[in-house]
């Protein structure tokens, strides 16, 4: 895929430090961190893993709107642009579609076109966010 | 323990009061009766520690101890409030209720005991309550809602404590042992997350086993530990008072791995939001004979996670090697190799099945010889 493949009403986005909230489901969470398959978007997925764009919401918000839903978490994980992009991916700000929510976008394994670099990449971004720990809610009482 | 007896009521053995939320209009709803259960089983436990020790020469307790103290609810009676009175039957005639006669005492002290510990909260040291229990004593109120409590008294009106609903929640914690206190039954453990202690009870001597072997002179050297248990748990989720535990396992080793695929095959189709199919039988099986061979095979035991499409990863981490089982749902793996520094793969390959001697070949040439 190129740039000009996204469809209309998504953006690239461009800023390296913006973090990318990722929630964890408690079954992905192991006893450092996030299973690097909480990174690791499937063909069910169409290869897109679902973030909320630090820009519009906070880890809190993040995390409250995602259980908001009627889904689990064991709190907000985060990755950057710069993170992403390293790992030859992209992150993409997708809210303007119809349907999404306007925190919403995703990281974009579509450009790696075959199952061992998505996996490379998925537990590259598991360590980071590892490393930088739970966003939300923080560790220390 | 529900019964109701006859008309002349019998002196209360101690009164509940529950109050807040749902008992302000008067009921006693049937979700809260555990906690009648609950008492009366903390009761047994503790009265027959307390028999033991005025006893020393008794081996065991007297027949029918367990059954026969003749607790029974009385009438609730009405009020702003709900009011539970615990009246005991007084045992008479018969050579096994004499018996009993004795462990009525025990009872007595066993409430007073329970009550004072349940006032001070598990973190309380009341001198003379069996630690043995604590596991137990912490369920007491957790039918509660925020806004309810209860509140007991024995004869002579003396308030002994007040139980009010707290946030509690099922936890799964990480950390590493910094004391293990076998006499008290006790345990601390140092979060890895935050460098917060929680000092809890253990549950048996096979926890302490774990407890004990994990400990270290300097504890950021121990192993990891995985506590399951009941926490208390701030307003954001966070424990702050760890209440029993259920389950403790050191991270790392067969028993870990093992509880981690029990774990897997115990989810359900949907266990993702709704979504996800559960692990699928060959997938678990593949994983369990894995597991059946990495000791022979001097490799370590790999962290087990799920996906959505009903497959088990097995992962194993060395600095930048990385080492990447996925067990399909069909059964058939798919084995991946690299350095995530340089990138460079060192084995991309899907097999029919499992190949145990490729997966130790690899690992061996990822990190070196054991």
């Amino acid at each position: 895929l190129t740039e000009n493949e996204l469809v209309a009403g998504e953006v690239r986005i461009e800023q390296p430090d913006m973090p990318l909230w990722r929630q964890i489901h408690p079954r992905h969470l192991g006893e450092t961190g996030p299973d690097f398959v909480a990174f690791n978007p499937t063909s069910a997925d169409d290869h897109c893993l679902s973030i909320a764009r630090g820009s519009a919401v906070d880890a809190e918000e993040a995390h409250r709107r995602h259980v908001a839903r009627g889904r689990l978490s064991a709190g907000t994980w985060s990755v950057t642009v710069a993170e992403v992009e390293q790992q030859d991916l992209r992150a993409v700000d997708d809210s303007r579609l119809d349907g999404r929510p306007e925190e919403h976008g995703y990281i974009d394994y579509r450009l790696l076109s075959t199952r061992a670099p998505r996996k490379m990449a998925a537990i590259a971004l598991a360590r980071a966010a590892t490393a930088r720990g739970r966003r939300y809610p923080p560790a220390a009482a | 323990v529900v019964e109701q007896r006859q008309s002349e009521p019998e002196p209360d053995f101690a009164r509940l009061r529950f109050f807040g939320g749902r008992f302000e209009d008067h009921r006693l709803y049937i979700e809260v009766l555990p906690e009648f259960a609950t008492l009366y089983a903390v009761l047994v436990e503790v009265a027959k520690v307390v028999f033991k020790r005025r006893h020393p020469d008794r081996v065991r307790v007297p027949k029918g101890f367990e059954t026969g103290f003749g607790l029974y609810l009385g009438q609730p009676e009405p009020g702003a409030s709900v009011v539970a009175p615990l009246r005991r039957s007084m045992p008479v005639g018969s050579s096994r209720q004499l018996g009993l006669l004795e462990a009525q005492d025990e009872l007595e002290e066993a409430r007073d005991l329970t009550f004072a510990y349940l006032a001070g909260g598990p973190d309380g040291d009341v001198e003379g309550f069996p630690m043995a229990a604590a596991s137990t004593v912490v369920r007491f109120g957790q039918t509660l809602g925020p806004e309810e409590g209860i509140d007991l008294t024995r004869p002579g009106g003396r308030q002994l404590m007040e139980r009010r609903g707290e946030r509690q929640e099922h936890v799964e914690l990480v950390g590493r042992v910094s004391e293990v206190d076998n006499a008290d039954r006790r345990f601390e453990l140092t979060l890895a997350e935050s460098d917060l202690r929680l000092r809890a009870s253990y549950a048996s001597d096979e926890d302490f086993e774990v407890l004990h072997g994990a400990q270290r002179p300097d504890v950021s050297r121990g192993p990891l530990i995985r506590v399951e248990g009941i926490a208390q748990v701030d307003a954001r989720g966070r424990p702050v008072r760890l209440l029993a535990t259920e389950n403790v396992v050191e991270v790392g080793t067969r028993a870990w791995a093992e509880q981690r695929l029990d774990e897997l095959e115990a989810d359900e189709d949907g266990w993702f939001d709704g979504a996800g199919k559960a692990a699928t039988a060959p997938a678990l099986t593949a994983a369990r004979a894995l597991v059946e061979r990495l000791e022979e095979a001097a490799m370590p035991y790999p962290r087990f996670s799920p996906t959505t499409e009903g497959a088990v990863e097995a992962l194993w981490e060395h600095e930048t090697r990385v080492l990447n089982l996925e067990i399909q749902p069909d059964g058939r793996t798919y084995l991946l190799a690299f350095d995530l520094q340089t990138r460079e793969i060192f084995h991309d390959r899907e097999d029919e099945a499992l190949e145990m001697s490729v997966v130790a070949e690899t690992w061996r040439a990822l990190v070196g010889p054991a």
